[in-house]
């Protein structure tokens, strides 16, 4: 296996609990928790999986899921994003921006588990 | 105007010389003749006030030649003077229109 | 017996002869084939209905009676006649200019068409002219049994059937002839061309009559005026007062009677027709006044005394022997009184139809609303229903009154009575001050001194007012005595009721016509009376006009759509016999088409149109004022509806500024909605994942164990205290909370904050308590939980490596200001706008709150009447909190 994700979070519990979850399944976890540096620390880590939360400080997480699609080398890169807000005009907004799943929280650590291995796969 | 008629030539300067003095002659009778139709009355009512201050010694059968008298005379100035009286072209005329001031009282 | 049978049908041949002149007329006038119909003659002769069986019968027994002073009643008229100049020449013209249809029309019209005025004229119309009717029915009554009861006694219970009979008659015969169509002028070529007849039958029995005395019986005019001079009526005997006092109430009477003003201005058809009628009917009044004297004196000289010297005028002829001339001298007072009733019946009807019938049954059917078709028969209803009306009454009357000799005196008072009329009329025709409430004052004033010293004292005394009134005034009050009004006693009674009723009259009309201000149509009208003669040509009726059919169908197509105009315009030449789309516009398909018009573009409109086409007449002020009211409330409508449409889009725009508060409130809604989803989830998730991982995970380790424990705890207290934030600030915003009001010392407040931040090692709190000693009286609780959360961020936020805050207190004059002051970098300037608003956070820490205990502050302290601010330049961050002072006042 041996594939990593990158977590962009900025809630340490959860940046704690998800880093936990992931990494007993053998995934390499690396997290950040700034908006602002996050597509340089997509750059520098190039991982094979992005949990992406959309609530960051100073920047909102659609902003850097658009980026990413705009750059050639990130368009394909699979992206979970995560929000705290249940709503349905979230869930669009997240599609329209390019995300490849999409998961409210608060999840179960099974689906997000599911969710990240079905990304990677595809 | 009648001074440039008369550079114009003397027989034009006559024409309309003339007629506004007809014209003028004419609704000056005409006014006298409407001063008459409304003394008319006046003068009938003043003649027939006259047997107020006969006696009690009057004979009817004067009084009733004087009377009939008058009334003769009254409906024949009446009939003389409704013969010339115009009532429609006299009433647009606006000098005697105002000469007869029949506006407020 | 012979004799009466040939009495009856000469008269029912002469009633059938005028009804086949009155037919034959109204054919012509029809086919507009007869204009001598209309000649000066025609209506000189009809102004003979002055003429009465009162003056025709009457004159001579007044003669009888008193002397000359029966020619008062001629030479009032005459006067009038001969000034035709002064007043008539002005009433025909305003008549003709306003289509006045009767002296109330023109009373009203003038004073701002009043409809109290119109009634008014109308009910003393009819209460002054019923006794006269009732008196020509006495006449012809009384002729015909004189006639019969020369040749045999004659029962007098047919008295009253001849009246009755008589009345009957005359109503049928106005009934067909005076409400045949509808006149736009009130025309009635029939009528008219029947009295003129009448007026020539009168005036030659009259002289037939008076020929024979003077020349046949008297052997000439000298010894004619021998015999008067030697008879008892040989002298002059009349006071002066009364022969003036008649002369002027007879004037006005001719004026102002009903009947006289309906052949005077309202059967006028051309203005010219005064010119002879100026000088020929005072001749005709001459003439039928030039036998009486010498009928009376013969009368005196050959009949036994207690002959009725009312009827000499037959029963003269009749003694001699002369049946056919006193046959014709019985057809001339029939004509008398038929004429004068058939006017008067005529005149009546039109005001009563119009101005009391028409206006109760259009409020109480119609409620107001013209329903053009219908209006047409029931006008004509309603006058042949006032007709019957009139002639009932005054065969009532007549019946009633027992027809004696109190009858014979209410033909002057009838005149006194219409009198009342003239100061309004001619006020009204002469002054443009007179008013409405003027003539209103007057007419009433007038009627009622009127009715007061004459009417009632007419009936005899004891018969309405007892003698002890008469004499000593009602209820003893002298000066109210019906003929010695004001304690002036002595005067002739006559003379001394024209004299007040007329002057009192006039000076209520004069005085509240100076008094009141007219209404602006009451002015308008004014000055269309007053200035007649500025303001129109003569006006022509539509008769006159050549009216183009073709043009009148090309605007109606216009206006009602084609196929209605055409085929009403067929309707209508079909009628007329003719082929085709054109008829011949007649008045009647002019005023028929004039209605049909007005029920789409209004009458006035309608009018005025018509007039333009038809061209002669003249579109009158009154109709240009209808015009504008029209358009007045074409636009009042329209000003209306564009007060509507201002009002539908203030409605609309205040709608879209609802909407817009709405759907702001709803963003505002769904973003708080959002941010306590964000709120609550992210504990929860923490909670979640890692109860799941103790539950799932096999071989924890017990330091991880307590460490995941630890953080569900901390996420399950952050939730709670989120929740309670949230209910604390729903409670406060929706002002449900009551606050629990206390005395207390500032100082005290401040130190329980304090203890219950306490426990956090990192913050320096400094503190100046001896300034802290203010006395308070708010809710202690939630200022120190204020406080509290005041004291709780500068813990959490305030990022100096030695964190300090510092307390101040101000006691002002008006509020109490605690300051907290912390020395950290403080609230970026962008951030202090909102750092009160709920789930505002200023930094990116994740310290655990929520971002609603400043949202939380501020309700309280604006709740205690105080507020909570951010005080910028402080260094660090400050915080200001105010108190009012009432709520801080020093114990």
């Amino acid at each position: 296996m041996g594939k990593s994700v990158l977590l962009i979070e900025d809630e340490p519990n959860i940046i704690e609990a998800v880093s936990f979850i992931l990494s007993r399944d053998g995934w390499k976890v690396d997290t950040h928790s700034n908006g602002q540096t996050a597509l340089a620390a997509i750059a520098e880590k190039s991982p094979d999986v992005v949990i992406l939360d959309v609530m960051l400080p100073g920047i909102s997480g659609y902003d850097i899921l658009r980026a990413l699609r705009e750059a050639p080398e990130t368009r394909n890169l699979p992206v979970l994003m995560l929000t705290a807000r249940g709503q349905t005009k979230d869930r669009e907004m997240a599609e329209k921006a390019g995300a490849n799943r999409f998961m409210t929280k608060p999840f179960s650590n099974a689906e997000v588990l599911e969710a990240v291995r079905s990304l990677v796969n595809a | 105007m009648s001074d440039l008629d008369g550079k114009a030539g003397s027989k034009s300067e006559r024409t309309p010389g003339r007629a506004p003095v007809f014209l003028e002659r004419s609704t000056y009778r005409r006014r006298r003749l409407i001063d008459g139709l409304r003394m008319l009355p006046v003068v009938g009512a003043l003649l027939w006030a006259v047997p107020m201050l006969w006696s009690e010694t009057a004979a009817t059968s004067t009084a009733i030649l004087y009377i009939f008298g008058i009334w003769a005379g009254l409906a024949l100035i009446a009939a003389v003077m409704a013969r010339h009286v115009d009532v429609q072209a006299y009433d647009p005329d606006q000098n005697s229109n105002r000469d007869v001031s029949e506006t407020d009282m | 017996m012979a004799t009466l049978n040939i009495l009856i049908a000469v008269s029912l041949s002469y009633v059938a002869l005028l009804f086949l002149v009155a037919f034959i007329a109204e054919r012509l006038a029809v086919r507009g084939q007869a204009r001598w119909l209309r000649s000066p003659l025609v209506y000189t002769l009809s102004l003979s209905i002055y003429c009465t069986a009162w003056t025709f019968y009457g004159a001579v027994g007044y003669a009888a009676r008193s002397g000359l002073e029966y020619l008062t009643i001629y030479i009032g008229p005459t006067l009038v006649m001969v000034g035709w100049w002064w007043a008539l020449r002005k009433m025909v013209r305003v008549g003709r200019a306003q289509r006045v249809t009767s002296i109330a029309d023109l009373i009203s019209s003038r004073y701002g068409k009043s409809t109290i005025l119109a009634v008014l004229v109308t009910l003393m119309a009819v209460v002054g002219t019923t006794p006269y009717i009732a008196l020509q029915l006495q006449s012809v009554t009384l002729s015909f049994a004189a006639f019969a009861g020369s040749t045999e006694g004659t029962p007098l219970s047919d008295s009253r059937s001849t009246a009755l009979w008589v009345a009957v008659g005359l109503a049928l015969f106005t009934v067909l002839f005076g409400t045949r169509n509808l006149d736009a002028n009130e025309r009635h070529h029939g009528v008219v061309m029947a009295i003129a007849l009448e007026a020539v039958v009168k005036l030659f029995a009259l002289l037939a009559v008076g020929v024979f005395v003077v020349w046949g019986l008297s052997g000439g005019i000298g010894p004619m005026l021998e015999q008067i001079d030697a008879s008892e009526i040989g002298t002059w005997q009349i006071e002066g007062g009364r022969w003036a006092g008649l002369i002027f109430l007879s004037a006005a009477a001719f004026l102002s009677l009903p009947r006289m003003f309906q052949v005077l201005v309202v059967e006028n058809d051309n203005e010219d027709h005064l010119k002879l009628a100026s000088w020929a009917f005072p001749t005709y009044l001459m003439l039928m006044s030039l036998f009486v004297v010498p009928i009376a004196v013969v009368g005196l000289n050959r009949l036994p005394p207690e002959a009725n010297p009312d009827l000499f005028v037959l029963t003269v002829p009749l003694s001699e022997g002369q049946t056919g001339l006193a046959m014709l001298s019985f057809l001339g007072g029939f004509s008398s009184a038929t004429s004068m009733v058939i006017v008067a019946a005529i005149a009546l009807s039109t005001m009563v139809s119009n101005h009391i019938v028409m206006p109760i049954w259009l409020r109480v059917a119609h409620g107001g609303a013209m329903v053009s078709g219908d209006v047409r028969n029931l006008v004509l209803l309603s006058r042949r229903l006032s007709i019957a009306a009139v002639l009932l009454l005054g065969y009532l009357y007549y019946r009633f009154s027992g027809g004696g000799a109190a009858l014979a005196a209410i033909g002057l008072v009838s005149f006194a009575g219409v009198a009342q009329f003239l100061p309004a009329m001619l006020g009204g025709l002469f002054w443009r001050g007179a008013t409405r409430l003027g003539a209103l004052a007057g007419l009433m004033v007038g009627f009622a001194v009127w009715t007061w010293s004459m009417l009632l004292p007419s009936f005899g005394p004891g018969a309405i007012l007892s003698e002890a009134v008469l004499a000593q005034g009602p209820a003893g009050i002298a000066w109210l005595r019906p003929q010695a009004l004001f304690g002036i006693a002595g005067l002739d009674p006559l003379v001394h009721a024209i004299l007040w009723s007329i002057s009192l009259n006039t000076l209520a009309f004069v005085i509240l016509s100076l008094l009141s201000f007219p209404s602006p149509l009451e002015r308008l009208q004014g000055a269309q009376f007053v200035n007649v003669f500025q303001h129109s040509a003569s006006p022509q009726s539509w008769a006159g006009g050549g009216a183009q059919s073709e043009d009148l169908l090309i605007m109606a197509q216009r206006i009602l759509g084609p196929r209605e105009a055409q085929a009403l315009f067929q309707a209508e030449a079909r009628r007329q016999g003719l082929a085709g789309y054109l008829p011949e516009p007649s008045p009647d398909f002019l005023n028929a088409l004039e209605r049909e018009l007005s029920g789409s573009v209004g009458a006035a409109t309608a009018h005025a149109m018509v007039g333009q086409i038809v061209g002669g007449a003249s579109v009158s002020v009154e109709d240009l004022m209808a015009v504008a009211d029209e358009t007045a409330q074409m636009m009042e409508y329209s000003s209306q509806l564009e007060a509507k449409s201002a009002e539908l889009t203030r409605t609309a725009r205040q709608l879209r500024e609802a909407n817009e508060k709405l759907t702001a409130l709803s963003v505002q809604k769904d973003a708080f909605l959002s941010q306590i989803s964000h709120e609550l989830r992210t504990p929860m998730t923490s909670i979640r994942s890692f109860s799941e991982i103790l539950r799932d995970t096999e071989g924890l380790s017990q330091q991880d164990k307590g460490k995941y424990s630890s953080i569900i705890h901390d996420e399950a207290v952050r939730l709670t205290r989120l929740l309670d934030d949230l209910l604390d600030l729903s409670v406060l915003e929706n002002g449900q909370v009551s606050m629990n009001i206390e005395r207390g010392m500032l100082l005290g407040v401040l130190d329980h904050a304090v203890a219950a931040t306490s426990g956090t090692e990192r913050l320096t709190i400094t503190r100046e308590t001896e300034g802290e000693r203010i006395a308070l009286r708010t809710d202690l609780d939630r200022l120190a939980q204020v406080f509290i959360n005041l004291i709780a961020n500068a813990q959490k936020y305030c990022d100096a490596e030695a964190p300090e805050l510092r307390i101040a207190v101000r006691d002002g004059a008006r509020e109490i200001a605690v300051d907290f002051i912390d020395n950290g970098s403080g609230i970026p300037r962008d951030k202090q706008d909102v750092v009160f608003e709920k789930f505002a956070r200023v930094s990116d820490q994740k310290a655990g709150g929520a971002g609603l205990g400043l949202a939380i502050c501020r309700e309280i302290m604006l709740r205690l009447g105080g507020n909570v601010a951010y005080l910028p330049g402080q260094g660090g961050a400050a915080f200001r909190v105010t108190l009012p002072k009432s709520a801080g006042s020093v114990m």
